[in-house]
This record gives structure tokens, sequence and C-alpha cells, in this order.
């Protein structure tokens, strides 16, 4: 489900670019369950124990941070937290809207940045909104790789920086090379910078993830399914996804022919055909 | 206020498991086709009761989730999400695991409508198209406007052998509520085996009681 098409072709490229994870992978593959391949998640041991870290430190540091922020500041001042840190995005946005050939998007964040740069204070305000652009799309270079066909690899929880993949993973390092800013600013100007945003998005995730954490049976699995279709949803910029094997098991056939063991491989559609 | 705004922006987990029950209606005369429009119908005409419920300011919190019980369960095919759900699982479990694994899913969807009926109350939804993707099936899509920005929930409808309509799947701004709980409920199963699974669902419904 996560890509399997486009994913055995590519597997080659993210390979050779991801020197570190693949090594890792190489060497942690062995104590992989081979039950675990429809997740496509053949490092869960160690995945899950990196899980348990990142989830610990949330616990006792992130989470903590971030409700002191919501306490300490009004929702407005949040809001253009958030407007002013997708402004200095912009760089990396359009770059990769530019990379995938998106013409329209491109058009749309440069608009956007000169409009709120100018009229809303930098950044603080989205002015692009309040006349009626559509929501903003993010864009990075691991979504760029996604639309030139490159599968994703495993799953890949990484310390502090949470759920991703090879490809992901590598796209971030790359986009550092789109954003001016890295280059330009002070090194504690780009750690304040990560370090607001990482508050500021976890502030904004607070009631989600306690209700997360209250209704899921198990949080890693939750996490990881969510992540990946919440990135699946940023590739195709919101374009329904091509889920139609998971509704195409007749589940009212299955108790008759039930053949126990066997994996599940959608029966031939009964009676009145494709119309 | 801000954790209103908050979860209207991404909805996740609890939020699809309500969500996807609001829409879990029959219509009970509608036997046309399995076109887009009936389709539509069916999620506008269940919509609107659903909020004209949530938002009676004469009955309680009981009240409310009862009449939404009423209104969504009658015809309502909790089942056949459970076993969607479940998907290749299904097969492999027993008549008994089978029967349970119905039971306690049902107690599980229903605690978390319950739980969230103060969520979906202060919300309104707009229908903005639908369509046919197979013989069967249509997708109807909605704009669910709260006090955060609007979140795009994609509803998922089949036409039964009987011709009856019941919703299957909501998408919440792409995440499946099939996907994630086949995902999650897929991951107890590997780890612990159906019966895990099973001892899992029935632990909650126990600390509920």
């Amino acid at each position: 489900m996560a890509g399997h098409g486009s994913s055995r072709r590519s597997r080659s490229a993210w390979w050779r670019r991801a020197a570190p994870a693949a090594l890792a992978s190489l060497w942690l593959l062995r104590g992989g369950p081979a039950l675990a391949q429809d997740e496509n998640d053949p490092l869960e041991p160690f995945n899950r124990a990196v899980f348990q870290v990142n989830y610990f430190l949330d616990r006792v540091l992130l989470k903590p941070i971030a409700i002191l922020y919501r306490d300490a500041t009004p929702q407005v001042v949040r809001t253009g937290i958030t407007n002013f840190l997708a402004n200095l995005s912009t760089p990396v946005v359009l770059a990769n809207a530019i990379l995938q050939g998106n013409a329209k998007e491109s058009e749309l964040t440069l608009g956007r940045f000169m409009l709120n740069t100018i009229l809303g204070a930098g950044g603080f305000v989205d002015v692009g909104g309040m006349v009626g652009m559509p929501d903003r799309r993010s864009e990075d270079f691991g979504q760029t790789l996604a639309v030139y066909g490159v599968g994703s690899g495993p799953y890949l929880m990484l310390p502090l920086l949470g759920p991703s993949n090879p490809r992901d993973a590598v796209g971030r390092v790359v986009d550092l090379a789109f954003d001016p800013l890295f280059f330009l600013a002070p090194a504690p100007v780009t750690y304040g910078r990560f370090g607001v945003q990482t508050v500021n998005t976890r502030e904004q995730n607070i009631e989600n993830f306690e209700e997360l954490e209250r209704s899921s049976l198990d949080l890693y699995a939750a996490v990881r399914t969510l992540a990946r279709q919440l990135r699946a949803n940023e590739i195709r910029n919101g374009a329904p996804a091509p889920l139609e094997d998971i509704y195409n098991e007749d589940v009212y056939k299955l108790d008759e022919t039930g053949e126990p063991g066997r994996p599940a491989k959608p029966p031939a559609p009964q009676g009145n055909g494709k119309r | 206020m801000a954790s209103a705004d908050a979860l209207g922006r991404r909805p996740l987990l609890g939020g699809l498991l309500g969500l996807g029950l609001l829409a879990l209606g029959v219509v009970p005369g509608a036997r046309a086709e399995p076109s887009a429009d009936a389709a539509r119908e069916l999620v506008e005409t269940v919509g609107h009761k659903v909020l004209s419920i949530l938002r009676d300011h004469g009955l309680s919190q009981q009240q409310k989730f009862e009449q939404l019980v009423q209104l969504l369960s009658g015809p309502i095919d909790l089942n056949l999400v459970a076993r969607l759900i479940l998907g290749r699982y299904w097969r492999t479990a027993s008549e008994q695991q089978r029967a349970d694994y119905l039971k306690l899913f049902r107690a599980f969807a229903l605690h978390t409508l319950a739980t969230r009926l103060d969520v979906y109350g202060g919300q309104d939804f707009e229908i903005t198209g639908a369509k046919a993707v197979d013989d069967r099936d249509a997708v109807v899509s909605t704009r669910i406007v709260g006090n955060g920005p609007p979140v795009k929930v994609d509803w998922r409808v089949r036409e039964l052998d009987d011709h009856n309509l019941v919703a299957i799947d909501v998408i919440v701004e792409g995440v499946s509520l099939i996907v994630t709980q086949r995902s999650e409920f897929g991951a107890v199963i590997e780890r612990q085996g159906m019966d895990g699974l099973l001892s899992e669902l029935r632990r909650r419904a126990e600390s509920r009681a």
C-alpha cells in the first residue's frame, strides 16, 4: 500500500544516496520481523526503541515547553509566529515547487511571499489568505523526489526528528541547500528558528496527540500509519488517495469462501461488471 | 478556544472514528443506481440530522448520544466497517473470535462517538463534490468548518447487494479511518495475535465501565 509500485523500481536510487541509513538497515535487517512487510518497517525493533526515547523526551521536555508556550502567548501571537515561519520557508517551498514543474504553485508561493512580507509585517500576517489565496502547501525535497518516482524506502523513526524514511531524510538535508537563511544567519538564529518551529508545531497538536494516546491500542503503530498517510497526502497535494485495494475485499463473501492462511487476494468481482 | 482550534486543524484518530459514525446511516428507500447523487444525498441528509441533534439545547449529553445511536444504528452497518478494518485477519479468525471482535469494536466505536459530541456540535459542513469511483462505491467530498481552518473530509459510500447505501470510510485530510485502524489493529495482531487484540479491546471496554 505504501507506494509499492514505485518503491521497487527506485530502491537503488535512495540506497546509494542514503549511505548511513542504508548501512544501519543492512545491519539491523536480519533482526526484522518477517511479518511486518506490508507496513514496510523492517527496522521495527530499532524504530520502536527510538520511538520510546522520543516519546519520553516529549513527555518530560517538549510537551511541557509547548504548554508553557501556549500559556504565555495569546492565539493571535501564535498564529503570527506560524505565518512568519511559513513565510521564512518560502525559498525551500518555491525551489521544490519549481523542481516539480508546478508553475501555478510556484507563482502562488512567490506572490504570497511578496504580499505577506511587504503588507503583512514581514510575514506575521497572512495577507494572501485574507485575499482568498488557497491554503499553503508545503513542499520539500523529499516530496520532489517522490514526484519523480523515488519510493520512500522503509519507515525510519529518527532520534529527536520523528517519523521519516530514507528518501525524506535525504530530502531534509538537501533542503538546507535551498535555504538562504541557513547560510546567511549565524548558528544561534538557525537553532532558535528550529526550536521555535518545533515548539510551535507541538503546541498545535497538544490535543490531537492526547486524543491519539487515549484512543490508540498501539501508539507506535498509530503514529506510523498517520505519519505515512499525512505525508502521502502532502505529496499528492491533497488529491484523493488510490486506496482501492483496501475496499476490494468482498467481506460478505469472506464468510463462505474463507480460506484460512491465504493472504488477502480480492476475489474477482461478482456479477455486474464495471459500468 | 485554543483547543478547539487545534482540533479543527487536524483531527486525528479519535476524530476519524467519531466522524466515521456520523454518516454510517442508511437511507431506507434509496434504491437507485449507486450513483454519486444518491451518495451525496445520504451524506447530506444524515449529516444535517446529526447536527440538529447535536445542537438541540433541550437534550442532555446522554439523550444526544442515545438519539445519535438511534439515528445511526437501526440499519447501521458497523459490522461491515469492522470487517473491512480487520481485512485479511478476518479470514483466519475463528467464529468465536469474529463474534467477540464485532461486539468489542462496536463498543469501541460508540465510546469514541460519546466522547466527542461537543467537538462535532460546534462544526458545520458543506458538500463540495461527489463522484462514483467504481460500480458500487462513490466518494462524497465535504468541507468541515469549525473554529479553525476548514478540514477536507471525504466519505466513501457503498451500495450493498440489497441496494441500501452505507458509508464505509471517512478520509480526513488524506487520513483514512479504515487504513488507520487496520494498520493499528494489524500491528497488535502481529505482536500478540488475534486474542491479544481482543483482550486489548476488552481491557479498554472494562476500564471505561
